[in-house]
């Protein structure tokens, strides 16, 4: 395919865009680029749709405007860099194309309304380039000051217009988050390029990922010339022209982030062999030479969005193009993991199975991260699980056999070691409950563990298990796809082993180190120490002394072997309190989540809630491990009711702790502020501490609640002396 | 390349002011007359010797234009020495040290050195800031001050080693704590042995 049948068809009234796409499709993987001598007309073709050469249009008068408008701070800026562009190639030492490429960047900022950010000179760049033919010595000297705004005399002429509707279209179509009238929201959405890209990168080249997020590397280091100028500040213009001949026929915005993807990955080995201190520098010259790489570069980056779950993909352009409100930020990019939802997963069953060429993309797996209970109850016939159980775990002069809830580094490792065959060859995908608690203990450690063992491609299904039961429930098991059929399902038991095994994972959460909230959990656990030691304290003693500060170490038999399980296997602690929980059977056992039971569980799970004012026996170690510190989620929003609340008893400080196996989870937790939160006690000291006991589940009109909610008073109360110890205890 | 110390620069002010040109100079020893400009930032690196201990220092180098900002302020975290950088042929670019001053003390550590500097001193006869108001602001502010010249190369050496002596002798009166949070000094394999401890409490644990 040569240039003369690609203008043939161009010529051609009748020709389909189609049929015009695919010649040029096949002429860039036959040539690797656009024939040079007809790429203006091309790219005219491809950016404004116009069959013809690029038309010469001069906009003199809306120019004059523009330099009359824009101030001097802009305008000076401009020139300074336009004077910077490219200094070594002759083409933009003449001072005509300079003053030219500061009149459309004047002219652009003015129209689309947009402050000049720099960066975008260099995009301007390549469509000079594009029409370097047509600039031609100019006897006189360019007689130009940014002073007078008054239109260039060289301005009026130049046939380097040719060449703006060009850039304008190609912003438009190509980098329109660049284009956004708030510099703020510019740079945020920039900034949400770099946390998709990390994903992508973790996605594909885990190794990669690790070794620069361990020294510290982020996106905004070494992408942020490639996304703000879209590659035009770091490759040379031939083979710029090379890259944008490839994404204007492909059409696909997102292209260029697979591009960067593919080009950090093929700088891999040098990437590992650096210095961890070279590392930036090693980055900052990463660069594609000659037009074949460009080519090979831009190939890989197509590969590698073809094995992207498309889901994320189209998460990742909603987010730059559609969804820019801060209250749009995606918070599962925290996991460093892709995350899929059941229909992203669904579609990426199907293309596997459905598409003719399928070796383009790899199988998908399907691995249920639960607890061989959970998974017993009913699972997915098509998911494979985990066998935790049978990973061997070292526990010192302990025979019995144990079961494992929490996973340790050991029993990781082993599981990883099982992945192992699949290395790189399946996309893997883990499935927990999805009850936020439970993933944090099934399904993101082992995530993170694969990927720390640098396999690529793994995901997980965010919601578990349960989106799927919604998912089939919506769609009231209409025809539904086979590979989504359950095998033994009880989603009843399933429910109950999962608030069980939370319950227990709750209680001994102190001592677990899978947590980063790692401040907030050493404070709960003195926080659920010290109120054990009040509630005895109080019952023996009528004054309610609080416990000298000695008394304080002085621990249960049960307490000690929390603590000591810090130091020593966590697993056996759990163990431990998880066949306590089953004999106990309490009552704080069962709840359900209100929106998922039927109405009949809920009242018979009502009437074993101790009422108000009834005698409970506050000695059990089971329910005072239960209590937690609660805040709900949404504290600033609910602040106001309970400020409301406190109206006419607002020499109380309140602080609230409840049994809450429902809704709390680590994200709730996470937002408690400690610190803050403290130093308002601190500034009571005179008042007194209320413990609050509430169950957190939210009752509607069918379902009744436990308690009268006007009669939330069971109450503990403190003096001064406990309040100040409590406090103590409390920044420790 | 073994060394006993890294330390991390940066050097920021506004567009324009010469920031990549003081850079190219010190770590190439030539001067660009018009040099590509910098979109958020890029690195250079020199290694420079102090009481016979090899020190490298790693310099970033940051946009100066306004609008980015929001992004360059996450290159100070863990900087251990920042060059303040104006022109002196630009009253402008001086007005706006204040605002780069405080951006420097809130996005950093408070134990970063800065040192501020004059540049484009060649260019005496175009002049519009006084080296006295440069003094004056670098006293005010507790500052160290130079006027250079990326172009002559004049003091742009100096520049770059004073800032690495101050945080050298910081580090040898033991004010920076090379095991806490100040990340601006990273000790290399050459280091005494006191601090090797730091490398060991760094690399946490690969997983979980």
């Amino acid at each position: 395919m040569n240039g003369k049948a690609i203008v043939k068809i161009l010529d051609h009234s009748e020709s389909a865009n189609e049929e015009i796409l695919d010649h040029l499709n096949n002429c860039l993987s036959s040539e690797h680029q656009l024939p040079e001598s007809i790429r203006p007309r091309i790219w005219n073709f491809l950016l404004l749709g116009k069959s013809g050469v690029p038309e010469l249009h001069i906009p003199v008068r809306e120019l004059n405007t523009a330099l009359n408008s824009l101030s001097n701070t802009v305008k000076e800026q401009i020139w300074l860099d336009v004077n910077r562009l490219r200094p070594s190639l002759w083409l933009f030492q003449q001072k005509q194309v300079r003053v030219m490429a500061y009149c459309m960047l004047c002219l652009f900022c003015y129209q689309r309304e947009i402050s000049y950010f720099q960066g975008l000179h260099e995009m301007l760049a390549p469509f000079i380039f594009l029409f370097q033919h047509e600039v031609v010595t100019w006897s006189d000297d360019v007689s130009f000051s940014i002073g007078d705004s008054k239109v260039p005399q060289v301005a009026i002429f130049s046939p380097l217009w040719k060449c703006y509707q060009l850039f304008c279209a190609f912003l438009e179509r190509f980098a329109p988050f660049l284009l956004e009238k708030s510099e703020e929201m510019l740079f945020r959405l920039l900034k949400r390029a770099f946390c998709y890209f990390q994903i992508l990168l973790v996605y594909h080249s885990p190794r990669l990922f690790w070794t620069l997020a361990d020294a510290e590397v982020t996106p905004d280091m070494y992408c942020i010339s490639w996304f703000v100028t879209l590659f035009a500040r770091n490759v040379n213009l031939e083979e710029l022209l090379v890259l944008y001949d490839c994404l204007l026929v492909s059409g696909n915005v997102m292209s260029i982030f697979y591009f960067a993807l593919e080009l950090i990955s093929r700088h891999q080995t040098i990437i590992l062999q650096s210095n961890k201190a070279m590392l930036p520098e090693t980055l900052m010259n990463i660069s594609v030479n000659g037009n074949d790489q460009v080519w090979e570069t831009w190939l890989g980056g197509q590969r590698k969005q073809c094995i992207t779950p498309q889901g994320f993909h189209r998460r990742f352009y909603r987010a730059l193009y559609e969804t820019k409100e801060y209250s749009k930020e995606d918070t599962s990019l925290d996991k460093n993991c892709i995350q899929l939802q059941v229909d992203d997963w669904l579609e990426e069953w199907n293309r596997t199975h459905q598409l003719k060429d399928s070796s383009s993309i790899l199988p998908f797996f399907l691995w249920d991260c639960r607890s061989k209970e959970e998974y017993d109850a009913g699972h997915l016939a098509i998911a494979a699980r985990i066998p935790w159980e049978s990973f061997h775990i070292a526990t010192e002069g302990d025979n019995k056999k144990t079961r494992v809830m929490v996973p340790t580094q050991e029993t990781l490792n082993q599981a990883v070691e099982m992945f192992e065959p699949l290395r790189n060859i399946v996309r893997i995908c883990l499935i927990g409950s999805g009850d936020d608690i439970l993933d944090q203990i099934d399904v993101y450690p082992m995530a993170l563990a694969l990927t720390r063992s640098y396999f690529a491609y793994v995901s997980i299904l965010s919601g578990g298990i349960h989106s799927i039961l919604e998912w089939k429930q919506q769609r009231n098991d209409k025809a539904l796809p086979h590979h989504l059929d359950w095998v033994d399902l009880d989603s009843m038991s399933q429910r109950l082993i999962e608030e069980r095994r939370k319950a227990s994972i709750q209680s001994t959460i102190d001592s677990s180190t899978l947590l980063n909230s790692q401040p907030i959990v050493d404070l709960r656990h003195s926080f659920n120490r010290l109120v054990s030691k009040w509630v005895r304290g109080g019952k023996t003693a009528s004054t309610m002394n609080f416990p000298p500060s000695n008394n304080v170490e002085e621990k249960s038999p049960q307490q000690q072997s929390i603590e000591e399980s810090k130091l020593g296997s966590l697993a056996d602690s759990l163990l431990m309190r998880e066949n306590e929980r089953l004999v106990s059977k309490h009552w704080l056992d069962s709840p359900l989540r209100c929106d998922t039971c039927d109405a009949t569980t809920w009242k018979v799970w009502c009437q074993r809630v101790p009422k108000i004012g009834s005698v409970v026996d506050l000695d059990r170690e089971e329910w005072i491990a239960s209590l937690q510190l609660f805040y709900v989620q949404t504290w600033s929003e609910s602040r106001n009711e309970w400020t409301n609340r406190m109206i006419g008893i607002s020499e109380y400080y309140f602080v609230v702790l409840a049994r809450d196996t429902l809704h709390t989870s680590y994200a709730s937790i996470k937002t408690f502020r400690p610190l803050e939160d403290i130093h308002q006690v601190e500034n009571k000291k005179d008042n007194v501490v209320v413990i609050y006991v509430k169950a957190c589940v939210e009752a509607s009109d069918d379902i009744p609640w436990p308690w009268d909610r006007q009669d939330e008073k069971w109450i503990i109360k403190l003096d001064e002396r406990q309040v100040n110890k409590f406090i103590e205890l409390l920044k420790k | 390349m073994s060394y006993a110390y890294l330390f991390k620069f940066i050097i920021i002010g506004d567009s324009g002011v010469g920031k990549s040109c003081l850079l190219l100079q010190f770590t190439d020893k030539r001067f660009q007359p018009i040099h590509d400009l910098t979109i958020g930032v890029e690195f250079g690196a020199k290694i420079v010797q102090m009481d016979g201990k090899t020190i490298k220092l790693q310099i970033w180098d940051t946009a100066g234009q306004e609008s980015f900002r929001s992004i360059t302020r996450s290159y100070y975290r863990g900087a251990a020495g920042a060059l303040l950088v104006y022109d002196i042929t630009r009253r402008e670019t001086f007005n706006h040290l204040a605002t780069w001053l405080e951006d420097a003390r809130q996005y950093s550590s408070p134990d970063m050195t800065v040192v501020l500097v004059g540049n484009k001193c060649d260019l005496e006869h175009r002049r519009q800031v006084s080296k006295e108001e440069g003094e004056a602001f670098a006293r005010a502010h507790g500052l160290s001050f130079l006027e250079t010249s990326a172009k002559t190369a004049f003091h742009v050496e100096e520049t770059f080693t004073e800032a690495a002596r101050t945080i050298y002798e910081k580090i040898k009166q033991g004010k920076l704590d090379l095991n806490g949070d100040f990340q601006g000094v990273k000790v290399g394999a050459t280091a005494n042995t006191i601090q090797l401890q730091q490398n060991n409490q760094d690399e946490r644990s690969g997983c979980c």
